[in-house]
């Protein structure tokens, strides 16, 4: 089956579509023609000959990673495969498509999929089902997947346990579905899930705590090809990618021992770095270091659940930036039990650090999506939402206010952090 | 499975320029874009430069439901409108002039409000001042605009600099009004800002050159039913697609014809980055872009635009990279004088001095003072800069040496020239130079070397003449003549003719000789010496009173000429002898 796998960013520049690259990877080995379309704000192309190319190729099954920002862009588009490519299914995966609730694929009559549990397994089935014919997926429950019957309701069959080994799962990258070449910086994901359950993450509702990795081997092995066909800038995107100190250490060691010249982009907690990691970190090629910060409020971050301390943070970005590596301090506004002096005190934190305020280190408000814990206890949270009515398939997003500060409160922050941003405040990931 | 892949997508036009117009030529023009926003990049821009003041005229309501309809129709497509609008003391006195002007974007911020994403339409308009409104009531209208649409960007005069950095401050652009006709004027200032956005673009992305295509434009003009893909091709005139034609796949311009647009363009932009509070981004794209026209031999804007880098530098280091690079740029135009104040200035900023000295001893050279040259080089040959290319100096002091005919001075250099490349050109040097110091022996066998390892194709009639001149010398008359055959007939060099007469002379072949004298008189019937071999070939070959003529010929133009003078004398003994 011609499986179609969209990401759509009309924001930011496209970047590496790891995610729908597995899903590609998987579903290539599974016997079906995947093909991935990354749309960002730096990619051309003109709706009509989008449509033609839909009607050329006609997609049996289309997919979307969706997210909160773009679901009216992954509307649009599926509605213009539907039209282009009759017959076709629609599938949305993404943080969006993991957490919506099933009532929302009511108000989403171009959506007939939401695939759940651990994407190469949920949508590689239902590739499976839908090629086979036989097999109804809107009468019968497809493992991972939320179907809508034709009366309506929605049936979600069971999510297979994800495999402990992750190397079942191929490679996009050594399997040839994404090209280094391609791109301005590769990204790579080493492993999945993290042990901590920072309230604000989405992590926690996926993996309950646990993490898999790929071996070591794999992502040496994965880093190698990158490095030789593109242009050496690596960016790992693991949820917690120094979750295992030991793994991190020999991971390092094993870059830097094979002088493959890659500059690397890598995100880690602020405790583990010390001298000899940092000096590894550099001889590997770790160009830009990224911390959690989140807020430099203690009283702050301890109704986070990150368990992170703020002097901990300084002393790590201190550590890096002396040995060269630059540094980007995460942190956001509006969290739970934070007044606008402990806001404006963050911002004052990163400029301390000596942290330029660009990238990712421009704050975010806290987002309010589809999965965290903070979305599911907003109320006794003290996060009060300011619409009475949102469509059921976006959450609250930022649009809400806090019982330490007003929507006019947390504009200021955002002013704050603006005006002190040496780039307008674009951040990379969010 | 094996399935065909998804073919490529396209690159269509993302900005699209509707020049002025009549009325209904405007109508008609955007009735034609109407049918192709479908077509355009699916985050387009349009912007309108019209005369009339918008929101006024039927083509900009007719242009507003083009654009509703199709983002209505394609709920994924982006668009931004630039109209220029003239902000009329009426109409900002007019509290309806507002809302119409905000009316088109109310659906979309209603429908980005709804799915907590940004609006689909942005309005940024370019507001420019009408008869009697102050640039501080400019300033005003935009302030109160801009809080609900996208920042505009104003068309603001250097006389009002206190307006033009308030507006900065507010992250507005200002953009200098053109002094030409309006409207063709703004849309060269609007191509000028942006070919620098697409120059800033690329000095971000970091990867590549500077120099390209901007991104897409599509320059439609009404009044002549034409479209075009770039901006500068519609300044130019350039006959561009009929608008019958549907232009999604115009062609990109080469890197050539674009260079000199960037060049031109950045440099007109350069007062508006600095209004605009990006004079440190105005001096590094022109230093970088001087740097990479100048690597494609294009010195000529190189050289504008490292004066400019030159002007907008902020330290004594960027002034000193900059005036260097405008120094070697003017050298290269040919203009030693602007070439020597570009260099003793990148001196007195701190340039590396070795380099200096070299270059300045390459613009003495270019002026004919050979003696200052020389200083410079063994100036810069004393530096310990790594960045003096020495191999490179010791040649240029081994030509100052043979241009001054200091042979034995030269040879020196020339061993410790050597590189890659040029290795026929000292093996010439040198053996010109031994040949000059009356060394034939010595000379013959660099001079043999040089042809052998294949001179520069406009080099090799050099290398010729003086292994012939060699050979002649040492006696060996059927090697001269054998070396210069292969260039002989299509030569015009007189020496060339004149050498190979002389050889054909002294080997006894008078008749090939007086050709090869025909032939040196046919390129300067105005050489003495000509004639007088000319009559010499003729004598020996029994022509004797044309022997007469061409001696009296040679005599007529040069009365002191003992050869001819004798010649004459034997040869009218002869003819009397003989009668």
């Amino acid at each position: 089956m011609r499986v179609l796998l969209v990401d759509c960013n009309p924001f930011a520049p496209a970047v590496t579509p790891i995610s729908l690259g597995y899903l590609a990877a998987a579903l290539r080995v599974a016997g079906h023609a995947p093909h991935i379309l990354a749309l960002g704000a730096d990619t051309a192309f003109s709706p009509r000959v989008l449509a033609a190319r839909l009607r050329e190729w006609r997609p049996g099954l289309v997919g979307f990673a969706a997210y909160q920002r773009n679901m009216l862009e992954v509307r649009a588009l599926a509605r213009l495969a539907k039209e282009a490519a009759p017959g076709c299914r629609v599938v949305l995966g993404g943080p969006q498509g993991m957490f919506l609730p099933e009532a929302a694929l009511a108000a989403l009559p171009e959506v007939d999929f939401l695939s759940r549990g651990e994407g190469e397994l949920a949508v590689c089935a239902l590739a499976d089902a839908l090629a086979a014919g036989s097999f109804d997926p809107t009468e019968e429950a497809v493992p991972g997947v939320t179907s809508r019957r034709p009366d309506g309701s929605c049936v979600t069959g069971p999510s297979p346990p994800p495999p402990e080994d992750l190397d079942v799962h191929p490679s996009p990258w050594l399997d040839g579905v994404l090209d280094p070449a391609r791109w301005a910086e590769s990204v790579l994901l080493t492993s999945r899930g993290c042990p901590h359950h920072c309230v604000f993450c989405l992590t926690p509702a996926t993996c309950h705590g646990s993490m898999r990795s790929h071996s070591l081997e794999r992502v040496l092995e994965e880093i190698a090809w990158v490095a030789r066909r593109g242009n050496g800038r690596l960016w790992f995107a693991d949820p917690n990618f120094g979750g295992s100190r030991p793994r991190l250490v020999r991971l390092l060691d094993g870059v830097a021992s094979r002088d493959l010249g890659v500059k690397m982009w890598v995100e880690v907690r602020a405790e583990l770095l010390d001298p000899s990691l940092v000096g590894l970190m550099r001889r590997a090629g770790v160009e830009r270091v990224a911390l959690g910060l989140e807020s430099a409020s203690p009283a702050v971050l301890e109704g986070l659940g990150k368990g992170s301390d703020p002097a901990r943070v300084r002393a790590a970005a201190r550590l890096a930036l002396d040995a060269g590596i630059d540094v980007e301090l995460f942190s956001q506004y509006a969290l739970p039990g934070e007044r606008m002096s402990d806001a404006l005190a963050t911002l004052e934190f990163v400029r301390a650090c000596g942290v330029a305020i660009r990238g990712n280190s421009n704050a975010q408000q806290l987002q309010l999506y589809f999965g965290s814990e903070v979305t599911r206890r907003h109320h006794e949270l003290g996060l009060r939402p300011l619409r009475e009515r949102l469509p059921p398939y976006l959450s609250i997003g930022t649009e809400f206010e806090t019982e330490w500060m007003s929507r006019a409160d947390i504009a200021r922050v955002r002013g704050a952090w603006r005006d002190a941003s040496a780039d307008g405040a674009r951040r990379v990931v969010s | 499975m094996i399935a065909p892949e998804l073919a490529p997508l396209d690159r269509p036009p993302q900005w699209v320029f509707l020049a002025p117009g009549g009325e209904a030529e405007l109508v008609a023009a955007v009735a034609w874009l109407g049918a192709r926003l479908p077509a355009l990049d699916w985050r387009a821009h349009v912007v309108p430069v019209w005369p009339r003041a918008v929101p006024h005229s039927s083509a900009w309501r007719l242009l507003l439901e083009e654009i509703t309809e199709h983002l209505v129709a394609t709920s994924f497509a982006r668009l931004v409108l630039h109209p220029v609008i003239e902000v009329s003391l009426n109409a900002t006195e007019d509290p309806r002039w507002r809302q119409r002007v905000l009316e088109p974007v109310t659906p979309f911020e209603t429908e980005a409000f709804a799915e907590q994403t940004e609006s689909r339409l942005a309005l940024r308009p370019l507001l420019a001042a009408g008869a009697g409104v102050s640039p501080e009531r400019l300033l005003e209208v935009a302030g109160a605009l801009a809080t609900r649409l996208a920042t505009p960007s104003l068309l603001v005069g250097g006389a009002a600099a206190d307006v033009a950095a308030d507006a900065v401050a507010r992250g507005m652009r200002v953009i200098a009004p053109p002094t030409a006709d309006r409207v063709s004027g703004i849309l060269g200032r609007l191509r000028e800002h942006h070919v620098v956005d697409s120059l800033l673009e690329r000095a971000e992305g970091g990867s590549g050159g500077l120099l390209g295509p901007c991104v897409r434009h599509l320059v439609v003009d009404p009044v002549a039913g034409r479209a075009h893909g770039c901006l500068r091709a519609w300044e130019d005139g350039l006959s561009g697609t009929r608008l019958t034609d549907i232009p999604v796949d115009l062609p990109e311009l080469p890197i050539a014809e674009c260079s000199s647009c960037m060049a031109a363009s950045l440099l007109g932009a350069l007062p508006d980055l600095e209004v605009n509070g990006r004079r440190s981004e105005g001096r590094t794209l022109a230093q970088e872009l001087a740097v990479e026209l100048a690597g494609r031999a294009e010195y000529e804007p190189a050289a504008g635009l490292a004066a400019a880098a030159r002007s907008l530098a902020g330290s004594d280091a960027e002034r000193a990279t900059a005036a260097l690079l405008q120094g070697i740029c003017e050298l290269e135009c040919g203009r030693p004088p602007s070439a020597e104040d570009a260099l003793v200035a990148a001196a007195a900023a701190g340039a590396d001095g070795g380099l200096v000295a070299y270059q300045r001893g390459r613009a003495q050279m270019a002026w004919r003072d050979e003696i200052e040259a020389l200083e410079r080089f063994a100036e810069a040959l004393a530096s310990s800069s790594p960045a003096v290319p020495r191999a490179d100096v010791h040649l240029a002091m081994a030509l100052a040496h043979v241009n001054l005919g200091e042979h034995a001075e030269a040879l020196p250099h020339l061993e410790r020239a050597t590189g890659a490349g040029r290795e026929a050109t000292l093996r010439f040097l040198a053996g010109f130079c031994r040949l000059q110091l009356g060394d034939p022996e010595a000379a013959l066998p660099d001079l043999e070397a040089a042809l052998a390892l294949g001179p520069e194709a406009d080099d090799e009639e050099r290398v010729r003449l003086w292994l012939a001149t060699c050979l002649k010398e040492l006696g060996r008359l059927p090697e001269a003549i054998a070396v210069l055959a292969p260039v002989a007939e299509a030569s015009d060099e007189l020496a060339v003719h004149n050498l190979l007469g002389f050889c054909h002379y002294l080997a006894g072949d008078h008749a090939a000789a007086v050709a090869s004298f025909r032939r040196a008189l046919a390129i300067d019937p105005r050489s003495a010496i000509d004639w007088s071999n000319l009559a010499a070939n003729l004598r020996e070959l029994g022509d004797l009173e044309e022997a007469v003529a061409a001696y009296e010929r040679a005599l007529g133009l040069d009365p002191a000429l003992d050869l001819a003078r004798n010649g004459l004398a034997r040869t009218r003994a002869l003819l009397a002898g003989s009668s």
